[in-house]
């Protein structure tokens, strides 16, 4: 299994209000048991996280907290499903909810609204269009320096699948290469950060 | 090129969700049998996760969190493996939405062993770990518990239309959001459910410890002009008001005002704006919350 995230999976870092230091994964199995207190901690640890990616991919507030709720629903409902072999509890949530945040861009309605919203603009190239926010998290750092290490073209390429939510077929037409570059692109892309921020397992 | 090196160049993309339904599920049948690309995706996976948390973080506000404690406090949760696909996909209700939780006939009388484990599963939902007592709470959700509630009151509800909920104090609404959240969150949290005469249901939330109770309702009908919801403590010394409110569309809840003290049930009538004294109108549902 993975430990990739050490300063969101640790329970010293800030996200963490736990008083006694219980981790995500623990509280994943009291939240399998029905433990509503155990939910209520784990909210408070992962909740910033969660909404702030899916509001970075469906930029709408109110539509972001829906798929929001989708998620810590879908926490609750499925806790006894998470194997804690698999992965640690963030990399399992984050998961889900990126994953949710690309099912509401898809479904056409939300795709129209948001495309009007943001106006298909070309935010890839510039991953740093975050740095207006106040809050500039350790992760952010990290990433954006291995992002910098990509060729211009991964990085266009990664950043409108993950952050855009757009299919690679989309990809594709927005950047105007062939798709099967853009598969490469992404691949070569994703392994390349994985080794820049040191995941592996 | 073959068929596999074509499906293992897309590991990039599943990481990132940005493949198809049809291509998803290919790949995920290449998986099966690829070890090896099995522990690429976990890899870049773990890779997009921190893309994720490179994401300014934005913090929901304190509604959001006491609508969501209020939310899983009556959805019932998947059991552990033992639970058959059939069982689990009947058991699971749609994520958008509140489920809709069946309500028991209002004849439905309760056996003495129904009634033990009634008590066993309000009072155990949060803590029991027993897989049979999780199984048999997702297959009888809170039906047993309503008919357990008794003492449903029933009245023809006459029409009821129009004023739109307003809440004029922000701050209030923060506090009791904040109070919901910390009372679905208490240890000793029990709930009960019962329909309400005249359309929806309405869901009594209390802790002994805490001394306090909401009421949660879905698709409350809303009043006319000059009248009001209020909400009763009901004991042997009678009923004491717990507040008023009008409702909102669709769902909504209340924090009763006052302490459960003495009562053994909490009821609702319809009153006239600035309410009563005492409840001048049959009331549209009583719980107990003993």
């Amino acid at each position: 299994m993975l430990r990739l995230v050490p300063s969101f999976s640790e329970p010293s870092e800030d996200y963490v209000s736990d008083v006694e230091s219980v981790s995500k994964e623990a509280l994943l199995r009291r939240i399998a048991e029905g433990d509503q207190q155990a939910f209520s901690r784990l909210y408070d640890d992962v909740a910033p996280r969660v909404l702030g990616l899916i509001r970075r991919l469906l930029i709408d507030h109110a539509q972001s907290e829906e798929v929001a709720q989708e998620v810590f629903l879908e926490v609750w409902q499925t806790a006894s499903r998470f194997d804690e072999n698999k992965g640690g509890a963030s990399t399992w949530i984050l998961t889900m909810a990126h994953r949710r945040a690309v099912d509401r861009i898809r479904s056409s309605q939300s795709s129209r609204d948001r495309d009007t919203k943001v106006g298909i603009r070309d935010f890839a190239p510039e991953y740093d269009h975050v740095s207006e926010t106040v809050e500039v998290t350790i992760e952010h750092e990290r990433v954006k320096g291995a992002m910098e290490r990509l060729t211009a073209l991964q990085r266009q390429a990664v950043c409108l699948a993950y952050y855009g939510g757009y299919s690679h077929s989309e990809v594709a037409a927005l950047l105007k290469v062939p798709i099967g570059t853009v598969k490469t692109r992404l691949r070569d892309g994703m392994i390349r950060l994985r080794d820049e921020l040191g995941v592996a397992s | 090129m073959n068929e596999r090196d074509e499906l293992h160049l897309l590991t990039g993309a599943y990481a990132l969700n940005a493949l198809n339904e049809t291509e998803r599920a290919a790949v995920d049948g290449y998986l099966a049998e690829s070890e090896e690309a099995r522990t690429e995706v976990t890899e870049l996976s773990d890779t997009a996760v921190m893309l994720g948390l490179a994401s300014p973080p934005v913090t929901p506000s304190p509604e959001f969190k006491a609508n969501l404690m209020a939310l899983i406090s009556t959805t019932p949760q998947l059991g552990s493996g033992r639970a058959t696909n059939a069982e689990t996909d009947a058991a699971v209700t749609p994520l958008a939405a509140v489920p809709p939780v069946p309500t028991a006939p209002a004849d439905a009388v309760p056996t003495s062993e129904d009634q033990a484990s009634i008590r066993e599963i309000a009072a155990g939902t949060t803590r029991s770990a027993d897989a049979r007592a999780q199984a048999r709470w997702y297959r009888r959700p809170m039906t047993m518990l309503v008919a357990a509630a008794a003492a449903v009151a029933l009245f023809a509800g006459g029409a009821v239309v129009g004023q739109q909920f307003t809440d004029a104090n922000y701050q209030e609404a923060m506090a009791q959001a904040a109070s919901l959240a910390e009372l679905t969150a208490a240890p000793d949290v029990e709930r009960s459910e019962s329909p309400v005469s005249g359309g929806g249901t309405a869901t009594l939330v209390w802790s002994e410890a805490l001394q306090r109770s909401a009421m949660m309702f879905d698709s409350l009908p809303k009043l006319t002009g000059d009248l009001v919801y209020q909400l009763w403590y009901i004991g042997d010394a009678g009923a004491v008001s717990a507040g008023t409110f009008s409702a909102s569309s669709g769902q909504d809840w209340r924090i009763l005002e006052g302490s459960i003290g003495e009562a053994s049930a909490v009821g609702m009538s319809v009153e006239p704006e600035g309410g009563s004294e005492q409840p001048t109108t049959t009331p549209i549902v009583v719980i107990e919350d003993a």
